[in-house]
């Protein structure tokens, strides 16, 4: 008898009619891409940075870890020996188009050096720009420190 | 002598451009109520709240290539776009968009003509539309294209004739074809309240002859390409876009005509009444896309022809003995 009643008056469909109507009225969830950021969560890994000492100078001791742990085989190191029996870095290079964003070269880093940052405007025009530098990487470093102190954040 | 004519031609212009106007900017109103229905924004960018969007839209079908496939059988796919926009907007002819008002001493008539059969000429002027669809499918010489046209003109063809059934309810209350007529006749109470039935057998055989969501079978993207239009492009393709919201512009209008008692309402001018009923009727359309899904083939025929003709049949019955017994 119910099952008549409700064919007759076709209460399913007005019942989603009216689901319909009140998400009308609801506060819309887009964020509008280019003009607005979509927020990021505490854990979030974008482009990657490496930390320097006070004085300017990497940390990064080229212990080759991180390419070695890199899956997606993105980042390359030459080393060179210096004058007093040193070990420096003649090239450190990340290729974002190869990245994956997978955090294995902070986790794998001994020294503290490199770091998933929290850019992921990575888009651009040509190729080239995507493989970036040691230099890149420090400028990086720069920038999300003044993002974290503009929200008084420890990196 | 020249002066009625002059008139004509100039309320022809008039209600051209006004249906051509509401026919872009209901693309945009689709976008944006679905957009809506379904937690988003809908277009935003081109223009304050992307108001722009459909000048956008036309500017592109426009510029893009106009390209006839090698195969195709070219006068009727030519003629094809034609047919289903012409006749969209030739059913605008009888419709009368408020009451006669005097202007300087002068009389003004708000509609083209008043036929004495003007119901009979809107249902048939819209039946003209099907061979748009038809030829276009034969035309395009794909099986896609043929498939889609098929579906399309069967569900057009089952599904008017509960609308012609639906239709003649309000008819027989109204004792006339005139749609003038029968809006006047439904000044004291809209025809909706006892032809409730009616109405709504007529909204979803209106949904179903515009091939609109739950029942664009023929435009399934999902299952068939795109239906009978997916070898025309440009401008020709556009048309069938024009042309498939003028038809559902037409079947609101008839809607408000018969069963929403046109321009009769309280404390507006008629005309705001009237533009206010149809974009109410051209809203559910949209609600009812956001809403539901897509019915089967065979759902969607044994519905027209087992369900809603009959229902139609016996509400005219018993309309026609209320009639016969009152009067």
């Amino acid at each position: 008898m119910k099952n008549i009643f409700d064919t007759l008056l076709l209460t399913e469909i007005f019942q989603g009619l009216g689901i319909t109507l009140k998400h009308l009225f609801k506060k819309k969830v887009t964020y509008k891409y280019p003009f607005e950021d979509t927020p990021i969560f505490p854990r979030f890994r974008g482009v990657q940075y490496i930390k320097t000492h006070e004085n300017g100078a990497t940390k990064c001791v080229g212990c080759y870890l991180c390419q070695k742990v890199c899956p997606s085989e993105c980042i390359h190191i030459v080393t060179d020996c210096g004058p007093n029996g040193e070990r420096l870095i003649r090239k450190y290079e990340l290729d974002l188009s190869r990245c994956i964003y997978c955090g294995f070269c902070e986790e794998a880093c001994p020294v503290d050096a490199v770091h998933m940052g929290r850019n992921y405007h990575t888009t651009d025009s040509t190729r080239d720009h995507y493989v970036i530098n040691m230099k890149t990487l420090s400028e990086n470093y720069k920038k999300e420190l003044a993002d974290a102190q503009a929200k008084g954040e420890q990196l | 002598m020249l002066l009625p004519i002059v008139f004509t031609i100039i309320k022809i212009l008039i209600i051209v451009t006004v249906i051509l106007l509401a026919v872009a900017y209901m693309t945009y109103a689709e976008r944006k109520v679905i957009g809506a229905m379904q937690v988003r924004l809908g277009p935003m960018h081109t223009g304050p709240y992307g108001l722009l969007q459909p000048i956008a839209d036309a500017v592109k079908l426009i510029a893009k290539e106009d390209l006839t496939p090698d195969m195709v059988d070219r006068p009727v796919f030519i003629l094809a776009p034609l047919l289903t926009m012409v006749p969209a907007l030739a059913g605008f002819a009888v419709i009368p968009f408020a009451d006669n008002f005097t202007v300087f001493g002068m009389e003004i008539k708000p509609y083209i003509t008043d036929l004495n059969i003007g119901l009979l000429y809107v249902l048939a002027i819209s039946s003209v539309g099907t061979y748009g669809v038809i030829m276009s499918g034969w035309a395009s010489n794909s099986k896609y294209a043929l498939l889609g046209s098929l579906r399309s003109s069967a569900q057009v063809l089952s599904y008017e004739t509960a609308m012609g059934l639906a239709l003649v309810a309000p008819v027989l209350l109204a004792g006339s074809l005139s749609l003038r007529e029968i809006t006047l006749a439904q000044s004291g109470m809209w025809f909706v309240v006892p032809q409730i039935v009616a109405f709504m057998v007529y909204l979803i055989a209106a949904i179903a002859e515009t091939n609109r969501a739950p029942f664009d079978l023929a435009e399934a993207e999902t299952e068939i390409v795109a239906g009978f239009h997916v070898e025309y492009s440009s401008m020709k393709f556009a048309l069938f876009f024009l042309g498939e919201y003028a038809n559902m512009y037409l079947v609101s209008t008839i809607a408000v005509v018969m069963f929403l008692g046109g321009w009769n309402g309280p404390f507006l001018p008629p005309l705001v009444w009237f533009v206010l009923k149809v974009l109410f009727i051209m809203f559910i359309f949209l609600w009812l896309r956001a809403t539901l899904p897509r019915l089967r083939f065979d759902q969607l025929m044994s519905l027209g022809w087992k369900v809603l003709i009959p229902i139609a049949l016996a509400n005219l019955m018993i309309t026609a003995i209320v009639v016969h017994i009152v009067r």
